[in-house]
């Protein structure tokens, strides 16, 4: 009896020590799940969770009139989870006339041991719908969308591209990338222990938001023409390449933007760097003669000379250490300050400009926004080069008023041009008009004027002298329009030697100018690079006239005469530049 | 005393065998029986087979091990009535017999072809059978009979000795399928029962040490494999390699933690059904617990435990002789080692052993012997009393 009390006794034991045993696997959940759960918790979802991006719709871009020039197709991404195609000779097989691959290769991409494997990125639609209805076990589909330009080469460098991944990387899609890409929506994915997906598993964290319509200022029919006129020129004159903008000198939206050589933004594997440059906003240049509007309106409105003033202009002149010439030689004779102009005369702007002044020269320069950018909403833009007023030589003021040792872009130019043209304004040069949002259409307000620079009156009598640029004694009688008045004005400009001083033989070839001049509308600027002939008046001046025929007739412009509608006070006189000498 | 212990003389066959069937259900004292213990049993079978039903909904078919273990749980029902229906004390003249049958089978069984590296069941077409199960609770039998047949008095050193013998016997044999699980289980079974049944506390400690030695020689001649020295060392230190040896604790830990207090919600764990718990069925249920039924679940799957080990010890302590005592207390000794060391090692407070949860695991014969184990328990339980009064 006594043991069995000891073996009672130690009964006791066993069931303290066994109670003492559950408290300490209680403690221990206390623990675990307890006071340690969030680190547990957070360790679970780390390796349990997978994040994927969705991808929003890109928002579509479209012309003035709602023209789609860049829009997001639906496409789809064919992959297989390996383990899961159990014929993979088969499936290979019934794959690989669809996807037009071999089916070796596709069957040993059906082998790979790997939960995932892409088989085509980005196919067509339809062609995925037909490998769909084949509903082979272990093939997958991702939607997709592919960026696809409906116009093809049209406005490509303006519009740009995007990668892979439909993210901007060039032009207005890189520039509004943040408006057109949306943001992108997040779903979570368990996956198991060997790193499979879970289908049924989605759950959307983060709804993505698709990408905003962007509407732009350019016209499709005026940006056609003008690539079809600047292709006809770059041809005709063996150019390396050439430039132009349309804009509405009124309001600054950029019609058309061109520059040659182009690319097909749909077929991005053979694209020539070179041909995506967007020349007229990223590149600068001697401007040449074409700056003579500067130094003129500077001269015109500081009253140092009137359009009729008569100058004694030299046969060479020589300023500081360098003896200026005009293009052909002349003996000294009398010209009327318009007629130096139009003539384009450098030693007769050089004499003005020495009246002038480099300080009031230089400060219209800076008005104009000379060295500066100009704003304009595209990526990569170049303010030109301006040297600073302290930094001119004694030739500089000399230089610098016919367009040397000063460069600025194309796109700059037109909008010196489009101040003059419309009175004396500045110009924010634009290329988005609005949003479009579901229905609803939100302008932008983008652009517009700015401050005056300008008095009218000075731009009354620029405009004159700019229209007898076009008559058949100045140097651009080939960019006259039928039936329109025209203000215009050449360069032929010496290209500096490259990365040193000196010129180097070679020319760029300009003509910019406006119309009708009675009541300017639009500004257009044509810039080609070493054509032959090397005259503006002859190689860029027919290019703008094409360009300005087709836009004033597009964008119905009534003309200047001829019709009572468009009659206006001044036409008679204008009506006879192009025909009198 | 001499005639409480000796029950076998109290105990007649004859009447037993010569009823029929109702006869025997109105004699025997069923309505004695402990219905907390039968509750708690019951429940803990139908707990484990809903988890491992939870646990296996991702394999192809989803119902198939549902379908096993609710066939199992059937069986082992069965099996806890036969467990319950004779008279515990008609065991221990077979004694003998049963262990040498069971030695046999340890032997037999080590000519089957290995499983996942471990000779462990013998196939007998429809079901296969795993003696190192059966040995554990043959241990208890032949154990208890040795020490009820000394009255509880193991005085003498040869005695000791011998009861030593019988469980060493049997982890010979099991360590060399090998299943440390059940080596250990043994061997917890062995101390308890030495201890409750009247080894001196100088005896003991000699044993102790001599286990030291033993397994310290073990290791030394490389008995062990090096997968079971690594998990031991894993243990000591689990995160010093998550993704290997240590993975299975570190996911285990993962899924119970994440659970926190009301869990996932049944069917819902991830770390379950995405397969980051090994052996999410068998060894790792507790993992599936925590996991889908958070804090709360485990706490009542603990409390289900301690009320089955209640009555059990209450049933060693009222047991009308000292063979019932004994085998009450192997089989509490047993349970609860089990209890200890799989929940404990998905917690990471005892090494990994491959030790099946009672009840809880999934697995045939672990499930059929413990429920005959809970019928032993209600048949001394319901015995505990002189019989036709």
């Amino acid at each position: 009896m006594a043991r069995r009390k000891a073996g009672d006794k130690r009964l006791t034991v066993v069931t303290v020590v066994l109670l003492a045993a559950l408290a300490i696997i209680a403690g221990k959940l206390v623990i675990i799940q307890g006071l340690e759960a969030a680190h547990y918790k957070k360790l679970a979802a780390q390796q349990r969770d997978v994040d994927i991006k969705v991808a929003p719709r890109r928002g579509s871009i479209t012309d003035r009139e709602g023209e789609i020039l860049a829009i997001s197709e639906d496409c789809s991404t064919v992959y297989a989870t390996p383990y899961l195609v159990k014929n993979k000779k088969a499936v290979a097989s019934k794959l690989a006339p669809v996807l037009g691959e071999d089916p070796a290769d596709l069957e040993k991409k059906l082998s790979e041991k790997s939960g995932f494997v892409y088989l085509e990125r980005k196919l067509d639609k339809t062609i995925a719908d037909r490998i769909k209805k084949m509903k082979l076990p272990g093939i997958g589909f991702v939607d997709e969308s592919k960026r696809f330009y409906p116009l093809g080469k049209l406005a490509s460098q303006v519009l740009g591209v995007v990668d892979i991944d439909n993210k901007g990387q060039a032009g207005l899609e890189m520039y509004y990338n943040d408006l057109l890409g949306g943001k992108p929506g997040e779903v979570v994915l368990e996956k198991d222990a060997a790193g499979n997906p879970i289908p049924g598993s989605e759950k959307k964290q983060v709804q993505e938001v698709d990408g905003t319509d962007l509407q732009l200022t350019l016209d499709k029919d005026i940006q056609a023409s003008v690539e079809d006129s600047l292709a006809t020129a770059v041809d005709a004159y063996s150019a390396k390449a050439g430039t132009a903008v349309v804009m509405d000198c009124n309001t600054g939206d950029i019609l058309a933007m061109a520059s040659s050589p182009t690319f097909d933004p749909n077929n991005r594997d053979k694209i020539d760097p070179d041909a995506m440059r967007n020349r007229a906003i990223t590149d600068v240049y001697e401007p040449g003669s074409a700056m003579k509007i500067v130094t003129a309106v500077a001269a015109l409105q500081e009253g140092v000379v009137n359009p009729d003033t008569v100058i004694n202009v030299q046969s060479q002149l020589k300023v500081a250490d360098s003896t200026f010439k005009d293009a052909e030689p002349l003996p000294t004779r009398k010209l009327t300050f318009s007629q130096i102009i139009s003539q384009s005369s450098n030693v007769g702007t050089i004499q003005v400009s020495q009246a002038l002044g480099s300080k009031r020269l230089d400060e219209y320069l800076n008005r104009f926004g000379v060295g500066h950018k100009t704003g304009v909403d595209f990526p990569g833009e170049v303010g030109g080069l301006l040297p600073s007023l302290s930094a001119w030589t004694g030739t500089s003021c000399a230089t610098i008023s016919i367009g040397q040792g000063v460069s600025i872009t194309p796109l700059q130019l037109a909008c010196v041009a489009g101040t003059v043209a419309n009175g004396g304004r500045k110009i924010c040069p634009h290329f988005l008009k609005a949003k479009v949002e579901g229905t609803a259409v939100k302008d932008m307000g983008l652009g517009g004027l700015g401050e005056e620079i300008l008095t009218k009156d000075t731009c009354t009598k620029m405009t004159g002298i700019m229209e007898q640029v076009l008559s058949p004694t100045g140097t651009g009688p080939k960019a006259a329009v039928n039936y329109y008045r025209v203000a215009g004005k050449t360069g032929t400009a010496e290209k500096p030697e490259k990365g040193g001083a000196g010129y180097s033989g070679t020319y760029m070839a300009t003509f910019v100018g406006f119309a009708p001049a009675e009541r300017p509308r639009i500004v257009c600027m044509v810039v080609l690079d070493e054509p032959t002939p090397i005259w503006g008046g002859d190689t860029a001046a027919p290019t703008f006239h094409d360009i300005m025929s087709y836009s004033l007739q597009h964008l119905k412009i009534p003309p200047s005469w001829g019709m009572p509608a468009g009659a206006q006070g001044g036409n008679t006189n204008g009506g006879d530049s192009p025909t009198s000498d | 005393m001499m005639g409480r212990v000796s029950g076998s003389a109290e105990f007649s066959p004859g009447l037993v065998r010569s009823s029929a069937p109702k006869e025997i259900m109105k004699r025997l004292p069923f309505r004695k029986m402990d219905k907390v213990l039968l509750f708690a049993a019951l429940a803990l079978g139908v707990f484990g087979v809903l988890m491992i039903f939870s646990a296996t909904r991702a394999d192809n078919p989803s119902t198939y091990y549902l379908k096993k273990q609710l066939m199992f749980l059937m069986v082992a029902m069965l099996v806890m009535f036969l467990g319950a229906a004779f008279d515990y004390r008609r065991i221990m003249p077979y004694s003998k017999i049963i262990y040498a049958v069971t030695l046999l089978l340890l032997l037999v069984v080590l000519f089957f072809p290995a499983i996942g590296g471990a000779h462990r069941w013998i196939n007998l077409g429809f079901f296969p059978v795993q003696p190192s199960e059966i040995a554990k609770v043959v241990v208890i039998l032949v154990m208890a009979t040795f020490i009820a047949d000394r009255h509880m008095e193991m005085g003498s050193n040869k005695e000791f000795l011998q009861a030593v013998c019988i469980a060493a016997g049997m982890m010979f044999f099991i360590f060399l399928e090998p299943d440390l699980g059940v080596t250990l289980s043994v061997f917890a079974i062995m101390i308890g029962m030495l201890l409750v049944g009247g080894a001196r506390l100088k005896q003991m400690a000699v044993l102790m040490g001599g286990t030291v030695v033993i397994v310290a020689a073990a290791i030394g001649l490389k008995l062990l494999k090096a997968y079971q020295i690594t998990r031991l060392l894993v243990f000591i230190n689990p995160d010093m390699d998550p993704l290997h040896s240590g993975y299975n604790l570190m996911q285990s830990k993962i899924a119970i933690g994440s659970g926190q207090l009301v869990g996932k919600g049944l069917f819902n764990g991830t770390q379950t059904n995405l397969k980051f718990i090994p052996e999410h069925h068998t060894d790792f249920i507790f993992s599936v617990v925590g996991e889908e039924l958070g804090f709360i679940g485990g706490v009542i799957l603990l409390a289900l435990f301690a009320l089955l080990l209640w009555r059990a010890l209450k049933i060693a302590v009222t047991a009308r002789d000292s063979f019932g005592t004994m085998i009450a207390t192997g089989i509490v000794v047993m349970f609860f080692f089990q209890i200890l060391v799989n929940i404990g090692m998905t917690m990471g407070i005892m090494p990994i052993t491959g030790v099946p949860l009672p009840f809880m695991s999934y697995g045939g014969s672990s499930l059929i012997v413990n429920f005959f184990c809970v019928g032993l328990l209600l048949n001394i339980g319901m015995r505990r009393f002189p019989q036709g009064t």
